[in-house]
């Protein structure tokens, strides 16, 4: 069982569903975040967060997946003051939507003002809430960008053990750790971490507070990429509990802390919701192949 | 209050708050009664919205006599299947005091447009109660629009809403959807009651269409057709009896209904179906239930 606690779904086709349930991914994690273009109305988010909490919950239920979401203000569309400050008033509609498990992903891109103050106007919300925060570290300037989105989470008075630090590398994980937040690796070609070298995080620094994410999205990344790790994981010698935590359990403790997800959401019985999703409707009504001879070949 | 949910609102409450243990209890009384006395958006927004969290997302436990109960008070509502957040939210937008059409209007448009898929599903089922049902048409022809089963049977099956409510054309897409989505048409309220000679003519097409595709189709879509059937529905039952036993009753049954003379010499023609249909008590309910249990073996439907 796997949970990718960060991936953008909405960009994703429902082959990549198959093969994220085939590959054993239980739950799945999607933070709000841009969509590739900055946005030019607030309608254009309200109707994104609501496709968040409706239409992609109910397509990731169809392969028996379970569908969470974080809700908030992307950093590189909050340096669009006037949208960004008809977006905040928004959020407070979804923040406590069942299966709303954070606000997120916020954080610094360019590290500007307009950036800091929605970074810091969210972190209240969510301080307000009592509600987990998932934090993008900027690709640029790294290290500082890290240092610096701790810095203003403290100044905040917030626990450091309710907040998801993501995209971290070699150089951050330490001070992350050490400063008590949970410590998040993206899996992603080029740009972030490869597979090979987060076996190496982990035999470094062990699986406390380490997660590990795909954030596949519409760029050259793989939504199986926390499996592949996990399997990769485990022929490096890692731990079978190990690889359990990174690729499992952290998320859902750090996560779970919202109350909104549960172990029980996709196994056991207590999951009524999970019995209406997905029982009813276990496969794409009316577009079922009925015979082998609808399956395209 | 409308007139229906005078009557069913001290039930549902009843059914409801049996389910709930103290403190849920009185957080559940403590809001709805602020709604009715002092009606703020703001409470109503949150109340609903933060109802599992609450009252947990338990199933609601009923009775079948509880079921027919209900039926009773307000024909064609089943609150079979419905989960405990769902009927406590039904009660929550029941319970606000709107002022006018207008403001209740404004309330569900919000209520509506941020909703999550348990809200939707809530807020759907909640259309045969709520005051001003007219002004929700639009509403509803969205939600039969949706792509969210769930969604979609909230609105379409055990609701008395769109019988009630929809044009012609309307309902007609929706029995269409229905059949497109594989949903179980017996649990649609006034199936028969709506024939019209359009509709059969989509039936009839569509069931080509799927023949034409070596697609089975289901034996209840004949049902919708009633006593409105097209000259060239004869045709189709001819199709129909060579198939198996639950589409040869469901020929039977549509001769039947159609009641006309070259029904009834089918029906002469065909006499030893008319007699295993009549022999094995056949319905259009048993037809419609043993269908779909076939399909989703796992699903209660």
């Amino acid at each position: 069982m796997f949970i990718d606690p960060h991936v953008h779904m909405t960009s994703r086709t429902t082959d990549d569903y198959q093969a994220m349930r085939d590959a054993g991914i239980v739950a799945i994690i999607e933070p709000a975040f841009w969509l590739g273009q900055p946005r030019t109305a607030v309608g254009t988010f309200r109707d994104y967060f609501s496709s968040l909490v409706g239409w992609e919950r109910f397509r990731a239920s169809q392969f028996g997946i379970r569908h969470y979401c974080t809700i908030g203000l992307n950093s590189k569309e909050a340096n669009n003051e006037a949208l960004a400050e008809e977006v905040v008033e928004l959020l407070p509609l979804f923040a406590c939507k069942e299966g709303v498990v954070g606000i997120g992903e916020i954080g610094f891109d360019d590290q500007t003002k307009a950036e800091e103050k929605y970074f810091r106007l969210q972190l209240e919300l969510a301080k307000e809430l009592n509600l987990p925060v998932q934090i993008h570290t900027p690709h640029r300037d790294k290290k500082r960008g890290t240092t610096r989105s701790m810095d203003v989470v403290v100044e905040h008075e917030i626990d450091p053990g309710l907040v998801i630090i993501d995209h971290n590398n070699e150089e951050t994980v330490q001070e992350v750790l050490d400063r008590g937040f949970w410590c998040a690796f993206t899996i992603y070609p080029f740009t972030k971490m490869g597979n090979k070298r987060m076996v190496a995080i982990v035999q470094q620094y062990g699986s406390e507070r380490i997660i590990v994410d795909s954030s596949a999205d519409w760029g050259i990344s793989d939504p199986l990429a926390v499996p592949k790790t996990a399997g990769l994981m485990t022929r490096s010698g890692i731990s079978e509990e190990d690889v359990r935590l990174t690729c499992y359990q952290n998320a859902l403790t750090a996560y779970g802390q919202s109350g909104q997800m549960d172990e029980s959401d996709w196994s056991g019985s207590g999951a009524v919701d999970q019995t209406q999703l997905f029982e009813g409707n276990s496969v794409l009504r009316g577009q079922r192949p009925e015979s082998s001879s609808d399956i395209i070949n | 209050m409308s007139a229906e949910i005078q009557l069913l609102y001290p039930y549902l409450s009843e059914l409801v708050y049996r389910q709930l243990e103290g403190d849920a209890q009185q957080w559940l009384q403590k809001k709805l009664s602020q709604l009715q006395a002092q009606p703020k958006p703001r409470d109503l927004y949150l109340t609903f919205s933060a109802m599992p969290r609450f009252i947990g997302k338990a199933p609601l436990t009923l009775s079948r006599e509880e079921i027919y109960k209900v039926q009773g008070i307000r024909a064609g509502l089943s609150l079979e299947g419905w989960t405990l957040p769902q009927a406590a939210r039904v009660l929550t937008v029941c319970s606000y005091r709107y002022p006018d059409a207008d403001t209740f209007l404004k309330l569900m448009d919000q209520l509506f447009s941020a909703a999550e898929v348990s809200e939707l599903v809530a807020l759907y089922s909640s259309l045969p109660v709520l005051p001003y049902p007219e002004k929700l048409k639009l509403r509803a022809s969205e939600g039969i629009r949706t792509n969210m089963s769930v969604v979609f049977d909230a609105v379409v099956l055990n609701n008395p809403y769109p019988v009630e409510n929809l044009d012609e054309s309307a309902w007609n897409q929706m029995v269409l959807k229905a059949l497109f989505m594989e949903r179980p048409l017996y649990k649609i309220y006034g199936l028969e009651q709506r024939s019209n000679l359009e509709l059969s003519k989509m039936i009839s097409n569509y069931a080509h269409e799927r023949w034409a595709a070596n697609r089975t189709t289901s034996p209840e879509m004949w049902r919708p057709i009633g006593d409105q059937g097209t000259v060239s529905i004869y045709q189709d039952l001819e199709r129909l009896i060579t198939m198996d036993q639950d589409q040869q009753a469901a020929a039977i049954l549509t001769a039947i209904a159609l009641n006309t003379r070259e029904a009834q010499s089918f029906l002469d023609r065909n006499q030893q179906l008319v007699e295993q249909t009549d022999r094995n008590k056949t319905t259009w309910d048993e037809l419609g239930k043993r269908w779909w249990s076939k399909q989703n073996p796992t699903n209660k439907n």
